[in-house]
């Protein structure tokens, strides 16, 4: 068997606007292994998560997938169905995602690819309790008796600690704290057991001591279900605390891919080398210094993105040619590649 | 400290929001302690900055100072006069000199204004200059901010959330007051173009010899552009020092955590990350003795019986912890 999980080759997700056609997701091709966590790093508008999005085929109109393929080891697709998690010995084929129909995409989609969203307030419903949102989850996937699928969701409320599981439960989203909720959302996540979670900017909404608290929490849910995930944040900080590789976007496409420890010592990019040294950092035992390094201008608007690189308007260390050529993404090392001339 | 020359200083401020929802029977009873009895200066040409995290009062804080709500009691002092014995006039006039910098510049722009009307306004309501002179005055601000003078005919919604933070910081400069609050100025801001307005702001800071009460939930953001630091944790400040003293010596079981906290943009397995239990509890029922100690990693039953008074720890430095020495021996990474 393959080890990896997801392949999205060449994925094109567009939204069709009055003044055109605009590339939020251009030719952006990734791998995740199992167990592995791909962090997907950028500003707003990049493209993060409507790559997210397209993954679960979730993209709404006018947002389309324009083209790409993303292939996916399914346990319960090619008739080798296996329930409960010990799915690990019965033989998978990649199944391709966009070509199934979306009945065949309902058995994916929170059963084995769940997603944590960033909103865990928006995200959940607010007139059923908690415990009945989860119960639902596991009755969407599997033929159980309604006890079942609650004994099953307080399970999963205690899988991810959250404390007097059998009394939270018969409680509505806005009983709990932001913290609790998003504790909820990952447990509904993870109540089906997926094989790949995608967490969108999981911990954003949340205050930097309780962000502490879920960041474990999802390292050792990782540990406890053998979960790949894709991990996407703006926060370098967050991305290095849980990614082994990290895929950095810019305006649509991804313009580094490196193993963790590459992309802070050794960026290639001119744009990730900027977000690095724009980032205000404290060390324990040392003083930030005054000015910081700032990445001048501003992200370009998708409808009128610069003809070569998409980068060249902002770039301290542009050449001419920039102006004209779009980049490949070029090898600069072990599993390293990066979309910018000077590392041809 | 000099207290004498501080521009602001902030005596056993409080506010309390009534937390009924009957407005009309029940009222009076539960109180929210938004700010409960805080005490800080500010002295002229310096950033002062106020850390803590969502619900901790800074906000309230920033508002009170600038008098924009009253408080429950207590005095602001700026400038030598209590901005709550002040009448509407003299409020009004001494406003010239205080301003304040939103986090949301989608929110604190009027959509329907062109930034000309916006900018020229404070010049009009406080009889700055003469209208033929005006437009001069908006040329110089915007090279300020480093805007070009093309903005002026556009509307807010055809800006980017960092040019937009550019004007709102325009409209605050330009009648060059004394002191600014900057409440969360750079949180909805993407990372590359967040460096660039903190740099505008110490530019600012140094060009005009600004006063800031500068608010903040991020440490790394406030360390940058801050001489002093206060951290707040459900009404109180519970520790205040230099820069250099709160981010390298810290006294403060709650301070440690929030450094410890913070994700480094370094991939190495951090060996011990300081993580706290639970969440802050609600401001309406605050713990007993020290606000802290649910979630603190040291208290014992001292700590859950009264209140921790100010240990000082150096002229600048002070910690609101009975522990303050183990406190300042717990590891952060």
């Amino acid at each position: 068997m393959n080890s990896d999980l997801l392949t999205v080759e060449n994925l094109r997700s567009v939204f069709d606007t009055p003044e055109g056609t605009v590339r939020a997701v251009d030719d952006v091709s990734f791998k995740i292994s199992a167990r592995r966590t791909l962090g997907l790093v950028g500003e707003s508008g990049c493209g993060k998560t409507v790559t997210a999005l397209s993954i679960l085929r979730l993209l709404q109109p006018p947002a389309r997938i324009e083209r790409g393929r993303i292939l996916f080891h399914s346990r319960k697709l090619g008739g080798n169905f296996s329930p409960g998690k010990s799915a690990e010995n019965s033989p998978s084929q990649a199944v391709e995602l966009l070509s199934i129909p979306e009945r065949e995409m309902r058995k994916v989609r929170g059963a084995e690819i769940a997603m944590v969203f960033q909103e865990p307030s928006t995200a959940l419903d607010p007139v059923f309790t908690v415990g009945e949102q989860i119960a639902e989850t596991v009755r969407a996937h599997s033929k159980v008796r309604r006890r079942d699928a609650w004994s099953q969701a307080i399970e999963a409320m205690e899988a991810v600690s959250i404390p007097d599981a059998p009394r939270r439960a018969r409680e509505y989203p806005h009983q709990l704290s932001g913290g609790l909720r998003q504790r909820v959302m990952i447990a509904m996540a993870l109540v089906c057991h997926p094989q790949l979670l995608i967490a969108d900017e999981p911990t954003t909404a949340l205050d930097v001591t309780v962000q502490a608290q879920i960041l474990e929490l999802l390292q050792s849910m990782r540990e406890r279900f053998a979960l790949s995930m894709l991990f996407i944040s703006h926060d370098l900080g967050v991305i290095a605390a849980v990614a082994d590789e990290v895929a950095v976007m810019y305006a649509g496409k991804i313009v580094e891919q490196s193993p963790v420890s590459e992309i802070f010592s050794n960026p290639r990019h001119p744009y990730t080398q900027g977000l690095l040294r724009s980032l205000p950092t404290i060390r324990p035992g040392t003083l930030p210094t005054r000015k910081l390094d700032a990445i001048p201008g501003t992200v370009p608007n998708l409808l009128a993105l610069p003809p070569g690189c998409k980068f060249e308007p902002r770039c301290p260390v542009r050449l001419e040619e920039c102006k004209g050529l779009d980049p490949p993404l070029y090898p600069v090392g072990e599993g390293h590649w990066a979309r910018c001339v000077l590392c041809r | 400290m000099a207290e004498n020359n501080a521009l602001l200083q902030v005596n056993q401020l409080k506010k309390y929001f009534p937390a009924d929802s009957h407005l009309l029977f029940g009222r009076g009873k539960e109180f929210v302690h938004a700010v409960d009895d805080i005490n800080f200066s500010i002295q002229g040409g310096e950033v002062f900055g106020l850390v803590g995290e969502s619900g901790c009062g800074k906000s309230t804080t920033g508002r009170l100072v600038l008098r924009l709500i009253e408080p429950t009691s207590g005095e602001v002092i700026f400038d030598l006069e209590n901005l709550f014995s002040l009448d509407r006039e003299s409020l009004r006039r001494k406003r010239r000199s205080m301003q304040i910098i939103f986090q949301d510049p989608y929110s604190s722009l009027n959509p329907r204004l062109r930034i000309r009307t916006t900018l020229a306004e404070p010049f009009i309501v406080h009889h700055i200059c003469k209208k033929t002179e005006i437009e001069e005055r908006l040329r110089v601000l915007l090279e300020t901010v480093g805007l070009e003078p093309d903005v002026l005919d556009r509307f807010p919604h055809e800006f980017s959330g960092g040019q937009r933070q550019r004007i709102a910081i325009a409209r605050a400069i330009a009648l060059k007051p004394k002191f600014i609050v900057a409440d969360e100025p750079v949180s909805s801001l993407d990372v590359s173009v967040q460096a660039q307005i903190l740099n505008l702001l110490a530019d600012l800071r140094d060009q005009f010899q600004l006063t800031f009460l500068f608010i903040s939930h991020s440490l790394p953001v406030v360390a940058h552009l801050c001489d002093r630091i206060a951290v707040m944790y459900l009404g109180k400040i519970v520790e205040e020092g230099t820069t250099e003293e709160v981010f390298t010596r810290s006294a403060h079981p709650y301070t440690r955590a929030l450094l410890s906290a913070v994700p480094e943009p370094d991939p190495k397995p951090k060996s011990s990350r300081l993580v706290l239990r639970g969440e802050i509890p609600s401001a309406v029922k605050v713990p007993s003795g020290c606000r802290f100690h649910p979630r603190c990693p040291i208290a014992d039953a001292a700590c859950a019986a009264g209140e921790p008074p100010r240990e000082t720890i150096s002229a600048t430095h002070w910690s609101a912890c009975f522990k303050f020495k183990d406190a300042a021996q717990l590891a952060i990474k």
